[in-house]
């Protein structure tokens, strides 16, 4: 009983030493480990923006330079962003799920909203000499001058050619599909939140898009009203091409680390598949679903009978070739959300189960 | 005159304190990293850079000198069958607090050398001194034994820096060195493959120097 009691004690007094010093240790260090990490991303924004700054004024220097707004988006965060007082450029920061860890960083955008200034990531923690290059000044100088566009950055393995291609990383595709797929999410939800443009325009877009009518910046509106009808029912939003009846829904379903928002067109009949587009995601390895423009080539002419199944050896009307690769959580949260959306949209629709 | 009544010099009664031979064996014959072969992993990994080396090396000596001394003050009341675990929690309090003051005051360090000051904590050393020497000594030799292991332990490793910096990066400290400014890359010296080269070489010229040899499991 006595030895318990030695070593309860020995426990207790342990502890007490062991919290003391460790919270000592941390009144004397949080502040100036708080302002070490606050001047990792500041000193970035201001090198974007070829403001001389030094360690101890970079606080100063910083809200002298910019005007600061913030919103509340939709998932609860809130988006900061800053914009230059001189030339009107703007940066925010941007975070996402890496093939690894968390990617952070930086980018700079022309006042267009579209062109991309400069990019730093200050924090990750991909394979070093692969995926690692993602952080390295040269790669993302590779990303200077390029336009988001409505539909985003698209990576590339042959060299880009046009200005929404940037190249991809050689020997780490997951971390190119992953970093290019949270850029995109970020820069879309900073995009709707602060630009004051239509927010369904990427979707009205993708819609005339899959409907394969030619549109403008400035007539993509007016020729989506002209084409389609809107028709709402119980909080549902369906858009029928009024010439071929095709009809288009966006649907969000779950992803392996947060929402996939995406646009599918399904023939007159309500069953057959015509398109699908996926607007945004934040995937790892399952971003490939947004960024390989070929990716749904597959699901063309398949058929929600009554539901589309993936498989390795599709041999009926409603299976198709699983092309997810390793995103097998992806596949399943995507799929099911798939099939979910549509069985709400026949039967408020259609009417009855199908 | 009676050459037996002459009082020994300084240097030989130097030689015979207990302080003074505590700190000679951590250097040299009980040498952590050369003669026990402990540490190797992050002598290793974070001696590409003079500077990383020190940090570390400072890391790992406060370290061993902060977690011995709590050891040795506390080795009475420590209950055997528990020691182990508490060398743990100990060694663990004081890695943090290292990984939190370069976070604070030298985050560049921090950064580059990144997991390996958490690894501190597997660090060999440290548990090795607790048990051989803090948990049946008193504070004051522990302060010294813990010092003499911390330095041994840093001067292979900037010793093993001073190699591979130059080779790697033609520089020294982070400046490049006069002749150096054309130097091509020896990317090896920056992998730990390079340290593992230079580390034998170090540990055998020490123990060739030092006649230190193991034969059939016989020092």
């Amino acid at each position: 009983m006595k030895k318990y009691l030695q070593m309860m004690l020995f426990v207790v007094v342990l502890g007490l030493v062991a919290s003391g010093i460790l919270v000592g240790a941390n009144e004397i260090t949080k502040d100036y480990i708080a302002k070490n990490a606050e001047y990792a991303w500041k000193h970035s924004i201001l090198e974007h923006h070829e403001i001389p700054h030094t360690q101890l004024d970079f606080s100063e220097v910083f809200d002298e330079s910019f005007t600061v707004q913030t919103e509340f988006y939709e998932d609860g965060n809130t988006l900061t962003l800053y914009t230059n007082k001189v030339n009107n450029r703007i940066s925010f920061r941007f975070f996402g799920n890496g093939l690894w860890d968390v990617i952070e960083g930086v980018i700079t955008l022309e006042p267009d909203f579209n062109t991309v200034v400069a990019i730093t990531v200050t924090k990750q923690a991909e394979t070093p000499g692969l995926g690692g290059v993602v952080a390295e000044p040269e790669y993302l100088s590779n990303y200077v001058g390029k336009q988001f566009g409505d539909t985003g950055l698209i990576a590339v393995k042959n060299g880009a050619t046009t200005n929404q291609e940037v190249d991809a990383i050689t020997g780490a595709t997951g971390t190119t599909n992953a970093f290019i797929g949270l850029l995109n999410t970020n820069f879309r939800k900073y995009y709707n939140t602060f630009s004051g443009e239509d927010i369904l325009a990427p979707l009205k877009k993708a819609i005339l898009s899959q409907h394969t009518i030619e549109y403008n910046d400035d007539n993509y509106n007016s020729l989506f009203y002209t084409h389609f009808e809107v028709v709402n029912k119980n909080n549902l939003t369906l858009y029928v091409n009024k010439t071929t009846n095709y009809k288009s829904y966006a649907f969000t379903t779950e992803g392996f680390r947060g929402p996939i928002e995406a646009v599918i067109t399904l023939k007159e009949d309500f069953v057959t598949i015509h398109k699908i587009t996926v607007l945004s995601q934040s995937e790892g390895q399952g971003a490939i679903i947004q960024n390989d423009p070929t990716f749904f080539d597959g699901y063309v002419g398949k058929k929600f009978k009554p539901v589309i199944i993936v498989t390795t050896d599709p041999n009926n009307e409603n299976e198709v070739l699983d092309g997810f690769s390793t995103a097998t959580q992806t596949k399943t949260k995507f799929i099911n959300g798939m099939n979910d959306a549509y069985q709400t949209y026949y039967t408020t629709f259609q009417g009855g189960n199908q | 005159m009676d050459q037996s009544k002459k009082k020994p010099s300084t240097w030989l009664r130097l030689q015979y304190k207990k302080w003074f031979v505590l700190l000679r064996r951590g250097l040299t014959e009980e040498n952590p990293i050369i003669v026990t072969v402990l540490g190797i992993c992050s002598s290793l990994a974070v001696t590409n850079r003079v500077e990383n080396a020190i940090f570390m090396g400072l890391g790992v000596t406060f370290v061993i000198i902060a977690s011995s001394a709590l050891v040795s003050l506390l080795r009475n009341l420590i209950p055997s069958k528990v020691r182990m675990v508490a060398y743990m929690v100990i060694i663990s309090v004081f890695t943090i607090v290292v990984q939190m003051f370069l976070q604070a005051f030298v985050p560049t360090v921090a950064d580059r050398l990144g997991s390996y000051t958490g690894l501190i904590i597997t660090n060999c050393i440290v548990m090795g001194r607790a048990e051989a020497f803090a948990i049946k000594n008193p504070v004051k030799y522990t302060l010294i034994d813990g010092l003499a292991n911390g330095l041994g332990y840093m001067l292979v490793l900037v010793l093993i820096a001073s190699v591979r910096e130059p080779l790697a990066f033609g520089q020294y400290f982070g400046m490049t060195i006069p002749g150096f400014e054309n130097w091509i890359k020896w990317n090896v010296m920056a992998l730990a493959p390079g340290g593992f080269f230079v580390l034998g070489m170090i540990a055998w010229g020490f123990r060739a120097l030092m006649g230190k040899y193991e034969e059939d499991g016989v020092q």
